[in-house]
């Protein structure tokens, strides 16, 4: 439940802005001039912020779309990604949001017409397919209910014949995409794993068996679904831990709906990590056999080699070659 | 620990009374009270009042962190007197700077805006609750911890119908006594907010290690972060005997460390 909704006085009469106050109605609104005020300071605590992170309601200005990190992508050559959203309702330990920004609110950019704007004109200037991701600094679909933002977006997508976009997400929040028909060119990529991991890892997300559920509701309704296993996360059993998981994932998976699944180690930029770890020094992720080589944080090499060598093998037992990709930051 | 400022006497008194506060010996320029758990300073009126009691305060304990508080008196166009509040946005009316105390825990009442004036208000314009303080209070405070665990509350004690004249001490002390219940809860909930921030501190092997060898500043944030790595990994203590024969710390580091990557890391929820 949101408790503090702070909006940007340029946007309090929004209509989005009323309808968001209007279903938090027990929340204290507070006025500000721009989003930074309330969500950049530097004495903030992120950990203790994410016991009740407020909601702040604010216009983006520029930077709509931005070019996505090189090894982002799922076949395509030019791969945007776009925020409509600033940190997430869920509290992955891994997440390099905890260490990027200073505080846990949500910020919601209200203005969806400037997204779409920029992203009609991206697509239409490029010369190739563009892929378009929505989940980079927050969940695509856990707020759904609240923002409304892709079920604005959405029929832009319907229209636009050289554009992709990935939804992704851990949320069950899919009725907005089983009220319309599917879109061949909108793929939902589910971010999994294992039942223990998720349960240690992954507070306040849905359990692994839920977002199967959802998975396969979708997959039903003939969306094409995306499996992201990232972060593969290292423990002294992983590779009985992954082989299981992976098996039981694809054991829900229609593979004529299955459109691509990524594969990338833990890694975490340094300086977000040094943050991170100040945060949660006592949590057993980051007391594992991590090693900073500028400017990431990783495994050893050599141990990293060997756990996406072993997962790649064990994917490829499952699903063709022409659909898997690597991610690696290191780039 | 959890340090309040108050301007006055009058709204120090229902704290000291409630949580039993003792007296300390008259120190130089402020009235201290306290108990193991709360220090409360007497600063004065004004908002470079509230601020040098800030400081004079973090002084005493220059390397801790603590939960502050500043408790008082305001005025408000329309709210009843006696309404207890929580200050959600600060305002500087003399620079018009801006804070937004951050509530990550439901308000034991309700939230105002806050304007810190220089001279009494009488026209209470807006919906803004008025004071003397709260600005110089925050602004410094948070130089000394997070803004989650820096917090006004205010008591009204004038509106239109009131006007600031009649204020008097006595009236200052009962509308206050009569929020404590909510400053109780306040504090409450910033308790348990802060000690989620238990495991960021220095781990108490620490010390020991210390003892026993030199550790460069460098050294010691390698040591301490070596130690909360056990304390992630290990369901046994870590025992300073099992180091005794290493020569200097480089060589306690670094069989801390071979230790640590031969522990078991699993992620069962147990």
């Amino acid at each position: 439940m949101i408790q503090t909704i702070y909006i940007e006085k340029a946007i309090f009469d929004h209509p989005r802005s009323s309808a968001i106050r209007e279903r938090f109605p027990q929340a204290n609104v507070v006025p500000c001039e721009r989003y930074g005020e309330v969500f950049n300071p530097k004495a903030q605590n992120f950990r203790l912020q994410k016991q009740q992170p407020a909601m702040i309601l604010a216009k983006k200005h520029d930077h709509f779309v931005l070019a996505a990190p090189y090894s982002y992508n799922i076949g395509g050559q030019r791969n945007y990604y776009f925020s409509h959203m600033l940190n997430c309702i869920y509290d992955c330990r891994y997440c390099f949001l905890q260490g990027m920004y200073r505080s846990a609110n949500y910020v919601l950019f209200i203005n969806y017409e400037d997204y779409n704007d920029s992203i009609e004109k991206v697509a239409k200037q490029s010369d190739q397919p563009a892929y378009f991701f929505s989940g980079y600094d927050c969940d695509s679909l856990a707020l759904e209910p609240v923002t409304g933002f892709i079920e604005h977006t959405l029929p832009l997508f319907q229209k636009l014949d050289n554009a992709y976009i990935e939804l992704r997400t851990k949320s069950t929040q899919i009725r907005s995409l089983l009220n319309v028909d599917a879109m061949q060119n909108c793929i939902v990529a589910f971010s999994l794993s294992s039942d223990t991991l998720a349960e240690t890892l992954e507070h306040k997300a849905p359990s692994l068996a839920k977002r199967l559920d959802a998975l396969e509701k979708l997959q039903q309704a003939g969306w094409p679904i995306g499996l992201r296993f990232d972060p593969i996360i290292y423990c002294d059993n992983y590779q009985q831990l992954y082989s299981e998981f992976f098996e039981q994932a694809f054991a829900r998976v229609d593979m004529q709906q299955l459109h691509s699944v990524s594969l990338g180690a833990f890694r975490m930029p340094q300086g977000f990590y040094r943050n991170t770890v100040k945060l949660y020094p006592e949590e057993k992720l980051f007391a594992g056999p991590l090693t900073e080589h500028e400017p990431m944080v990783t495994y050893t090499a050599e141990l990293e080699q060997k756990m996406m060598a072993f997962c790649h093998e064990k994917l490829l037992q499952l699903m063709p070659e022409e659909k898997l990709f690597l991610c690696h930051d290191n780039d | 620990m959890l340090h309040i400022v108050t301007a006055l006497p009058c709204e120090a008194k229902p704290l000291i009374q409630y949580y039993r506060l003792n007296g300390r010996q008259a120190e130089n320029g402020f009235r201290i009270y306290e108990n193991e758990q709360i220090r409360l300073i007497i600063a004065g009126i004004g908002k470079s009042a509230a601020a040098a009691a800030c400081g004079y305060l973090q002084a005493m304990t220059a390397k801790e962190k603590h939960i502050w508080l500043n408790l008082g008196i305001a005025g408000h166009a329309s709210l009843d007197i006696g309404e207890g509040v929580i200050a959600n946005k600060v305002i500087d009316a003399a620079s018009e700077k801006q804070w937004y105390p951050a509530m990550p825990f439901k308000s034991p009442c309700d939230t105002v805006q806050l304007i810190t004036v220089d001279q009494p208000e009488s026209e209470y314009l807006g919906d803004y609750a008025y004071d003397m303080e709260a600005s110089g209070f925050y602004a410094t405070a948070c130089r000394f911890n997070s803004s989650e665990l820096v917090h006004v509350f205010k008591v009204i004690s004038d509106n239109h119908a009131n006007p600031a004249q009649q204020v008097s001490a006595k009236m200052a002390e009962e509308i206050i006594s009569a929020q404590l219940d909510s400053v109780d809860a306040l504090i409450q909930q910033l308790l348990k907010l802060n000690a989620l921030l238990m495991p960021q501190q220095a781990t108490p092997e620490i010390e020991q290690f210390q003892q026993h060898w030199h550790f460069t500043v460098s050294q010691q944030h390698q040591l301490n972060r070596l130690l909360q790595r056990w304390q992630a990994r290990s369901i046994e203590p870590l025992n300073i005997y099992h180091y005794r024969l290493e020569k200097n710390s480089k060589a306690v580091l670094q069989l801390l460390e071979r230790r640590i990557d031969k522990l078991p890391l699993k992620f069962e929820n147990s």
